[in-house]
């Protein structure tokens, strides 16, 4: 399944960071899982929230430059080699993976955040070969 | 302050060295006064020295540190020069007396001792005794002598003439403040390029102003359709301009008439007989161009030529030119003026401190022309690689950018020499339309050729003498793009003043600032407007932006920050370092100069009522 990630761009200033999250909160938009791509000027946080829309919307109300763009989050159980199992599949299917951070879930289960070069077709690929992707009501219930 | 006074019994060198030591007491200095080979009696060796300053401990003066070397004699010069520091002055008597060695015939006396001091110090030299048996008396030659150095040691005029005749017999007290003014006035500092023009009297100046103005104004009323539609327009004729002061009838001219004639739109002459171009940036996208005969590039050569001299540059010299080469008037300009003095001339360009440092140790350069700023990082690399007591330079020759007095002290100190500041600017030239000399009152214009006005900036009227305003250059002479009351933009005042080294061409004063907003990063013009212009080209970013100009370890960098359209953020790293490179790209064309580009967040730079804010210098330059 198709997820919507949010992704804010904020300069390299203290306190940055800290005006987006009380944006998203204040709108009472949760957040699920972060991760900082950062540059020695400006950074990209990536945000998988609970309602993406209503973060964007909010975000870019206040003035910040913020998009949503498609992921897969992938279930990985914690056993050995699942996680080059399922890398092997989208190399195989040729698709190149742009970027990927781990969400974090309770119980014996983990979560990627996958950002591919092409989400459908990862997302399909996936399903045949019996990989669980969550979906954006999976999210929203976490 | 350290004076070596050297010679041979009988000249009269221990009384000079008095006189100096007392007059420098006099001045409140403590003094010491030493002679060190006492055998006076004619034909010995003679050597005191004089050393003066808050407090002196010992009266004698190691190798290497003397200021002044004063030498009755040649050879006497010759055989004490090594104790003259690098950038100490030595000045003989240009005389020659055989020592025993020479007359028993067992050394022979050497040739071209002048002649060989000059490659490693600055001499200077006077016929000390056909001035004194002018004067009617062949024993005043010490006099003379005293009179010629006097302006290397320090103190007025007026001082040493009060010592001159505490000190010397009653009798001959007349016949040696003469004496001591003839030396003083025979003394030169530097070589003047062209005595005749830059000496003028004000009213000959005025006469050759007049003259050239008239038929300049012939001329572009003639050849430039520009000009002649412009005269019409206020209604003025060639006719109506009989002498200089005529020139407040005719209507000025101002880049963006250069910019709307682009590029050979005001040229006077047939691009056949252009042979050069240059060009520098305009006040938006297109560049101003300027087109110069072959007349032109010999004047622009004089004008750089007396440049030159006034920093004490002459053929012996060894002069890198570390302006850029090309498109840009600094390099060719500065280039042109050292070939036509004769100095050894090495076209560096810019942009290779490391193989600057090493051929200025390994040639010997004395002089260099270059930014002031890299100049400052220049000396910076020399320090690194510990090369600053190995360097033979003497001058510098500072322009295309801003600067402050603090900047050359910080120069002279860091490298040992004396700085100048040389300006000018392309479409009037380029430069070398005026430099200051040794005393640093200002900056003497070639008049001859560029006729300065100061306006108002805003009323456009012309100002008092010494009050600030807008300069503003009508060029006498040239043929290929003349300019009449072209405005420069840049706030200086202007004085008629007969200045302390013998020229009388008028000075402009040290640059206030500019009545536009022009900015000078690297020796390169810069306009927020050519940003502006840019960045209209660049979707993916807001029309707003700021400029961060600054000075880290003495080179300019500038930081443009521009808003991130949100319609085009992208959430990966790489798309935004792509629009980062291709934002540096447009800005690389457009300025000519790279700049480091940030991305901010959409509405975080500063909206300003009335006229925006765009540029944020932090380097202090007037
Ligand atoms: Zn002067």
């Amino acid at each position: 399944m198709v997820v919507k990630q949010l992704s804010v761009f904020i300069e390299n200033r203290q306190g940055r960071l800290g005006e987006v999250l009380d944006v998203l909160k204040n709108n009472n938009v949760n957040i699920l899982s972060i991760s900082l791509a950062d540059t020695t000027e400006y950074g990209i946080l990536r945000l998988i929230v609970n309602n993406p829309e209503l973060g964007k919307d909010t975000l870019l109300k206040e003035g910040f430059s913020a998009l949503l763009s498609d992921v897969v989050i992938i279930k990985i159980t914690h056993e050995t080699g699942s996680l080059q199992k399922f890398l092997k599949i989208i190399s195989d299917a040729d698709i190149s993976i742009e970027y990927m951070y781990g969400l974090s879930v309770e119980g014996a289960s983990a979560s990627i955040v996958l950002k591919t070069s092409d989400t459908i077709k990862a997302t399909t690929v996936l399903t045949e070969n019996g990989i669980d992707t969550l979906s954006g009501e999976d999210i929203s219930k976490l | 302050m350290d004076i070596m006074v050297v010679g041979v019994g009988g000249q009269g060198t221990l009384l000079t060295s008095r006189i100096i030591g007392k007059t420098a007491l006099d001045a409140g200095y403590d003094v010491k006064l030493s002679e060190v080979h006492g055998m006076a009696q004619r034909g010995g060796s003679v050597v005191t020295f004089v050393r003066f300053g808050d407090k002196v401990y010992e009266p004698i003066a190691e190798e290497g540190s003397v200021d002044v070397l004063i030498s009755f004699e040649r050879l006497e010069a010759l055989r004490y020069a090594h104790y003259v520091k690098k950038d100490g002055v030595i000045i003989i008597n240009d005389c020659r007396i055989d020592p025993m060695t020479v007359v028993t015939g067992a050394k022979s006396y050497p040739e071209n001792i002048i002649e060989d001091l000059i490659k490693s110090h600055k001499v200077y030299s006077i016929d000390g005794l056909s001035v004194a048996k002018e004067l009617g008396n062949s024993k005043v030659l010490n006099s003379v002598v005293l009179g010629f150095s006097a302006k290397h040691i320090g103190f007025t005029l007026e001082d040493w003439l009060t010592m001159v005749e505490k000190t010397v017999p009653p009798k001959t007290i007349e016949i040696n403040k003469k004496a001591f003014l003839a030396g003083y006035n025979k003394y030169e500092v530097f070589m003047i390029w062209n005595k005749e023009i830059e000496c003028m009297s004000r009213e000959d100046v005025t006469l050759l102003q007049s003259e050239r103005l008239v038929k300049l104004v012939d001329y572009v009323y003639n050849n430039v359709e520009f000009y002649r539609k412009k005269m019409d327009a206020v209604g003025v004729k060639p006719s109506d301009i009989k002498d200089i002061k005529d020139i407040v009838k005719l209507p000025f001219t101002t880049k963006d008439d250069l910019r709307d004639n682009y590029p050979f739109g005001l040229f006077a002459v047939p691009h056949s007989d252009i042979v050069r171009i240059h060009a520098s940036s305009g006040t938006t996208g297109k560049a101003t161009v300027v087109g110069y005969t072959r007349d032109d590039l010999e004047i622009w050569a004089e004008c750089v030529a007396r440049c030159f001299s006034m920093a004490g540059v002459d053929k012996n010299d060894i002069v890198q030119i570390a302006y850029g080469y090309g498109l840009f008037t600094g390099g060719l300009g500065a280039h042109g003026g050292a070939e036509k003095i004769g100095a050894m001339v090495v076209p560096m360009s810019t942009g290779n401190s490391k193989k600057l440092t090493t051929m200025m140790v390994d040639f010997g350069a004395t002089a260099i022309a270059c930014t002031p700023s890299y100049l400052l990082h220049i000396s910076e690399v020399l320090a690194e690689e510990n090369l600053l007591d190995k360097i033979k330079l003497k001058s510098a020759i500072c322009g295309a950018e801003p600067w402050t007095e603090k900047m050359r002290k910080e120069i002279e100190s860091k490298l040992n020499i004396k700085a100048y500041d040389i300006y000018g600017l392309s479409e009037v030239m380029g430069p070398g339309v005026a430099c200051d000399c040794e005393y640093h009152q200002g900056l003497h214009v070639c008049e001859d050729h560029f006729y300065p006005e100061i306006v108002d900036s805003a009323t456009l009227q012309p100002v008092a003498e010494g009050e600030t305003g807008e300069l503003v250059f009508t060029t006498l002479t040239k043929q290929g793009l003349p300019l009449i009351r072209y405005r420069t933009k840049d706030l200086t005042s202007i004085s008629y003043d007969k200045c302390e080294c013998g020229r009388t061409s008028v000075r402009i004063s040290r640059f206030k600032g500019r009545s536009d907003d022009m900015l000078i990063i690297r020796g390169v013009n810069v306009f927020p407007s050519q940003v502006e212009a840019a960045l209209i080209d660049v979707e993916e970013v807001t029309p707003h932006y700021m400029m961060i100009v600054d000075r880290v370890n003495n080179l300019d960098t500038l930081e443009i920050q521009v808003e991130i359209d949100p319609k085009f953020y992208t959430d990966e790293i790489k798309g935004i370092e792509k629009l980062t490179k291709k934002i540096g790209h447009v800005v690389q064309q457009a300025l000519g100069l790279s700049a480091k580009i940030t991305l901010v967040q959409p509405n975080t730079l500063k909206r300003s009522e009335g006229k925006a804010v765009h540029v944020t210098d932090k380097r202090k330059l007037y």
